[in-house]
């Protein structure tokens, strides 16, 4: 049982990983098409104001096919690939009757979807 | 220099920090965040986004091999990311009414502490024989594949690791690393864990640990598409190369790398700080 739930949750992790990868590719190369020749500067980092702070306009500006969309919802699949594997082990944790660290599972959770969508 | 030149560089050093980060538990975030403060200067709170990322990325990339070699406790990692997490979110929370000068100071004086503390302890063979009854009660002991065998380890000490991790979750959102180098010290330390064990552990805790505080560099709009896309990419492969290595390095070495490793790093985020260049 504990080796089939590693396998699940690797293999979770591994589709996350692939996924937002594949996001992020695709924000970089058009993110360096655009930006790619123009000359770094590095105050640039700190003073630019960012428009994605929240995942609904993220997902819009997906829609319009903006690169830093594509980096933002790329690194969104990660982050929820975290919160997925805990809601896994919770479930896991839960049908074996081992409420305690269900529990600490559930707690974790909530913790996690609070700091992401709580604001 | 060219943003294309800088993506490439940037890509390369987060390369180097993810194999250091899954070899060592640590998350790659305490090697990136001086690097990019100190050569590329970038702002502080901009190079802590992109560190928790990088550290989400190594426990992502780690943590899905090292599960299938049978290192990690589940168990273990879930019980102490309850500390972890409550601090991470805390800790994130504090960082605007932190000046940089002063996070710097701070990272650079746990850098230091952190790589005293790893080389200080002398091997690997002091795991416990007897359990802690708290780890007696939510099966918390385990064992791990060794050549010709397994080998069973005995949990002690949990509550005081439990407020170890808590202090770690607290570092970790205000300085945005994984804090690893605390896990794996509790974990190694406290609960005396195998070495090996301590550092799968650890890297399966850090990305769940850096989440809990990513979410409010997102909203406070700490994280820049510039810096995400090298370190998250770089990171990735590095952590994947790092799990090999896992294997092929001795844990002296291990130790060796990651102590020389944060401890420049910590002296020169200290001077920095005290000097106002941060």
């Amino acid at each position: 049982m504990q080796e089939k739930i590693k396998g699940r949750l690797s293999l979770l992790l591994l589709a996350g990983i692939f996924l937002s990868a594949a996001l992020v590719l695709c924000g970089a190369f058009l993110y360096l098409w655009k930006h790619g020749q123009l000359p770094m500067t590095f105050p640039r980092f700190g003073k630019t104001p960012l428009s994605y702070t929240a995942i609904f306009p993220v997902l819009q500006g997906l829609r319009l096919g903006d690169p830093a969309a594509f980096i933002f919802s790329g690194f969104l699949v990660l982050v929820f690939s975290q919160v997925l594997r805990v809601l896994v082990l919770g479930i896991y944790f839960l049908q074996g009757q081992e409420y305690w660290l269900a529990l600490a599972s559930g707690f974790i959770f909530i913790v996690l979807l609070y700091s992401l969508c709580g604001q | 220099m060219s943003v294309l030149a800088f993506s490439s560089i940037l890509l390369v050093v987060s390369y180097f920090a993810g194999i250091l980060g899954a070899i060592t538990g640590l998350g790659g975030g305490a090697v990136l965040i001086p690097v990019l403060v100190l050569f590329f200067h970038v702002n502080i709170y901009y190079a802590m986004g992109a560190s928790l990322i990088a550290v989400i990325a190594t426990s992502s990339g780690a943590t899905a091999v090292y599960l299938r070699h049978g290192l990690t406790n589940l168990r273990i990692g879930m019980l102490l990311e309850v500390g972890a997490v409550s601090g991470a979110l805390l800790g994130a929370w504090l960082v605007p009414s932190f000046p940089a000068a002063s996070l710097a100071i701070l990272l650079g004086m746990v850098l230091l502490v952190s790589a005293y503390f790893v080389l200080k302890r002398p091997g690997d063979s002091e795991t416990a024989t007897a359990a802690h009854p708290w780890a007696q009660a939510l099966q918390l002991n385990g064992s791990f594949p060794i050549p010709g065998g397994t080998q069973t380890y005995q949990v002690q000490g949990v509550p005081l690791a439990l407020l170890v991790m808590s202090l770690a979750g607290l570092l970790s959102g205000l300085l945005g690393i994984g804090a690893g180098v605390l896990k794996v010290l509790a974990m190694d330390q406290t609960m005396r864990l195998p070495y090996r064990v301590s550092t799968t552990t650890s890297n399966f805790m850090i990305g769940i640990t850096a989440t809990a505080s990513v979410g409010l560099y997102f909203t406070h709009g700490y994280l820049d598409p510039g810096l995400i896309f090298p370190v998250l990419l770089g990171v990735l492969l590095g952590s994947f190369t790092g799990t090999r290595l896992l294997t092929l390095l001795s844990i002296r070495t291990l130790r060796l790398i990651f102590s020389v490793v944060v401890c420049l790093l910590g002296f020169e985020l200290i001077y920095k700080g005290l000097t106002g260049a941060v």
